[in-house]
């Protein structure tokens, strides 16, 4: 029965380590680049470039956000829901709203999708 | 407005243009490099024809489009720049108009002196050019107020 505890409590730390590890919001609080745009329908190559450059993401630990770049300048708030499968905006301009569907999100990537459209991103710190 | 707006609006842009090479195709009408740009309902359309019907033809299904209440014709039969012809004005005596378009519907946006010179920079599809002056104005002249230079 003591050594049933052991394991358990050992699995429970594990378990708990693991989640703080993967945390989706701690993972996406930082400063993205854009490198790379896959569309719905096929776009241009050039016009896919212009929008990649120089294109950045920040996410700051205050539930804001905001864009730089080619991909387009906005501000906001967003929410992560608790399984870190969507994001949520909030544009600062207008008020809008936007649910973008995260396929990826680890230390190094994020990888966005919204309205057919993905969107990869690399770190930047 | 979002995280990739821009990248939105390209998809949704391209889209537009997909249909309306479809309706050209639809038409019958060939039109190379077709660029247009739907400003609150009104078109204007770039790219090359062969001749003038052919731009009309263009002008006419594109008007069919939903969302088009008109079109603005900027269709093209060549480029001249890298040719660098240069012709004289040939008015009476007055200066040249030079129009934001190739027509006497589009406004003035400069003027060139009887006897100077200009560069032929396009021929557009109704036999009027894309011109630019020696004082650096760029507009459009109709065909018939220009003659080579000897």
């Amino acid at each position: 029965m003591n050594n049933f505890k052991k394991i358990f409590l050992c699995l429970l730390l594990c378990t708990f380590l693991f989640a703080c590890g993967s945390n989706p919001q701690e993972a996406l609080i930082k400063s993205w680049q854009v490198n790379g745009i896959k569309t719905a329908i096929d776009v241009p190559q050039s016009v896919k470039n212009d929008m990649i450059a120089n294109s950045k993401m920040t996410f700051t630990k205050d539930g804001k956000y905001s864009t730089t770049g080619g991909i387009g300048a906005d501000q906001g708030t967003y929410t992560l829901d608790k399984d870190g499968k969507n994001l949520a905006t909030t544009s600062t301009a207008g008020k809008s709203n936007e649910i973008y569907v995260i396929k990826k999100l680890d230390k190094d990537n994020l990888e966005l999708t919204n309205k057919g459209n993905t969107v990869t991103c690399i770190a930047i710190n | 407005m979002g995280l990739f707006d821009n990248v939105t609006t390209a998809v949704a842009d391209q889209q537009q243009q997909n249909d309306y090479n479809t309706a050209l195709i639809s038409a019958g009408v060939s039109v190379q490099d077709l660029r247009a740009q739907n400003d609150a309902g009104i078109l204007t359309i770039f790219g090359n024809v062969t001749d003038q019907a052919t731009a009309e033809k263009a002008v006419a299904a594109l008007k069919t489009q939903p969302g088009v209440k008109d079109v603005v014709n900027l269709l093209e039969i060549e480029d001249l720049t890298a040719k660098n012809v240069k012709m004289k004005i040939a008015t009476q005596q007055s200066n040249l108009n030079i129009r934001k378009g190739p027509g006497t519907e589009y406004d003035i946006v400069g003027k060139a002196a009887h006897g100077t010179s200009v560069q032929l920079i396009k021929r557009m599809f109704n036999n009027w050019y894309y011109i630019k002056t020696d004082s650096g104005i760029e507009g459009f002249c109709a065909a018939n107020f220009l003659e080579e230079i000897k």
